[in-house]
């Protein structure tokens, strides 16, 4: 008689097609190829499930079909699986994959498309914090605001793409029929708000000013790197405030 | 109502608005806690407004018990955190295994019935319970291959799991049906053989048929039916048995509206109604 994880990895090896396992199952009127099979059916079953979940929007683009299509074989190419018990957001590499799928490969921003999408989720799904309203600012002396560091709200990602996301957005989400692909980039901040995740379009000025803010640095350090006339400051902090981009500030050393 | 007389329903995502907004006449809801495995959003926050209106149950499908690998801490800190947040009055899972190489294979896999799984699983339900601080509920799953290393019946070694735990039972009689006939069981015997105290939950759902290429069929676990009269009869069986425990009516795939789940919510509540007036 085999031990229990020689028996677990057996199964393992049997559901990626190395071996049989016919050696560990009662024999009777329903062949064991038969019987594995619907352990296999299931575990693909619940991937393809969890993918779609995890990408509705994906989905919805490039219809049911294709996007099964395309999960079954991201699937069976997996060279490793969930390390957690959960499926919330599986599938990070699903968006790459679909650049070599047959059937996706052509769709150039497809796979960008997906990786704005796989972040919306993660949006949804980050920490609650209760963002900063102007009056949490007021007393900040105005000689300290060059040393102001703004914590951005954990639901906060940004995304950039050489391709107008923008533009397949709007056809997702029907607010147009169908679009003529500019040649342009895109620069999507997303975030959490009321429950929805929302994402707001931003030139690329916008878009350094809050990488930079991501990335830990003070105001001070972010108006001499981007360049303090290129953008109205009081526009964006009032966009910020607005959208719940703050959910903390600190200082640093003089 | 007392508990164990209460028929719940498994709360699903599209649901979840409708039972916000109607508070419709259920016992309790059950849910995946590894649905619920985030660090916030709406999903928690929609879960704290059932749980102000309804008792709760925790139903995991991923811990994994019955792996030779030691348990995943991680998963078991994010069950914890999610009893401290909701009180559910059931924690239960599986009698199956979903790891393997630190690996997760999304499905309730069989489980040798064997000494040393026996203890392996015992070691891990002794792990969660200690950790969890709580009783936990274990499962009969529904099954479509028997190992023939297997030395006892499941019924055997669900009595000897929960003996030597202290955990209890979440008995699923359409699971019972499905894997009777799957692998030729007596479902009338397995009822028979489990212990009538150790049942806390009971669990009833609906299940398809799959034919292969070669005229065989097994029936399989879909949750995507109403509950057949087979699986009733075998419900009100367990009822005479004694086997009187809050009772769910679990529905997956090809979810209906919310109003069929009602319906047969009612059915089970005629069942144990039967049952009070039979015994007084």
């Amino acid at each position: 008689m085999v031990d229990l994880l020689t028996l677990q990895k057996a199964f393992l090896e049997a559901y990626e097609g190395k071996r049989s396992f016919k050696d560990f199952v009662k024999m009777n009127t329903v062949s064991h190829e038969n019987r594995f099979s619907v352990y296999k059916g299931n575990v693909e079953g619940a991937f393809r499930k969890a993918l779609e979940g995890t990408y509705p929007l994906t989905w919805k683009l490039i219809g049911q079909k294709c996007a099964d299509g395309a999960a079954y074989a991201f699937i069976r190419a997996q060279k490793s699986y969930p390390q957690e018990g959960t499926l919330l957001n599986w599938g990070r590499g699903f968006p790459e994959f679909l650049k070599t799928f047959e059937a996706t490969k052509t769709l150039s921003y497809l796979s960008d498309f997906a990786k704005l999408e796989y972040l919306m989720g993660e949006s949804l799904c980050a920490e609650e914090k209760t963002p900063l309203i102007a009056k949490d600012l007021k007393n900040i002396p105005p000689h300290h605001y060059g040393r102001l560091v703004f914590i951005v709200h954990p639901s906060l990602f940004l995304f950039y793409s050489p391709y107008p996301l923008d533009q397949v957005v709007e056809v997702v989400e029907e607010k147009v029929p169908s679009v003529a692909l500019e040649n342009r980039g895109s620069y999507a901040l997303i975030i959490r708000q009321e429950g929805q995740v929302k994402i707001h379009w931003l030139s690329k000025v916008e878009f350094t000013f809050f990488s930079s803010l991501l990335n830990g640095n003070s105001l001070g350090e972010i108006l001499e790197k981007v360049g303090e006339r290129k953008f109205n400051f009081q526009e964006i902090l009032s966009f910020s405030l607005k959208n719940g981009v703050f959910s903390g500030y600190t200082f640093v050393a003089e | 109502m007392p508990i164990n007389k209460c028929v719940g329903v498994g709360l699903r995502l599209p649901h979840y608005q409708y039972v916000l907004d109607n508070t419709p006449s259920i016992g309790w809801f059950e849910v995946h806690p590894e649905n619920f495995f985030m660090k916030g959003g709406p999903a928690l926050r929609l879960l704290d407004r059932i749980c102000d209106e309804y008792p709760l149950s925790l139903h995991g499908v991923g811990l994994s018990l019955g792996s030779a690998e030691r348990l995943n801490q991680n998963h078991l800190k994010q069950l914890k955190t999610l009893i401290e947040r909701f009180s559910p009055f059931l924690v239960s899972e599986h009698l199956s295994w979903s790891r393997v190489r630190g690996q997760y294979l999304p499905d309730l896999l069989p489980v040798p019935y064997t000494d040393e799984a026996l203890e392996i699983f015992s070691n891990h339900i002794d792990e969660a319970q200690s950790f969890l601080g709580r009783e936990i509920l274990i499962e009969n799953p529904s099954s479509y291959l028997e190992y023939n290393m297997s030395t006892m019946t499941e019924p055997e070694f669900l009595n000897a799991l929960c003996q030597k735990t202290g955990a209890k039972l979440l008995l699923d009689i359409n699971n019972i049906y499905v894997s009777s006939v799957n692998h030729g069981w007596d479902p009338s015997f397995y009822l028979k053989s489990i212990s009538l105290s150790l049942v806390r939950e009971i669990h009833l759902a609906g299940h398809s048929q799959k034919t292969f290429e070669d005229g065989s069929s097994l029936l399989i676990d879909t949750h995507s039916s109403h509950v057949c009269e087979k699986v009733w009869a075998l419900y009100a069986e367990a009822i005479q048995l004694g086997m009187v425990a809050p009772t769910l009516i679990e529905w997956d795939t090809d979810l209906p509206d919310f109003e069929v789940l009602m319906r047969e919510a009612r059915l089970a509540e005629g069942y144990l109604k039967e049952k009070k007036v039979a015994y007084g």
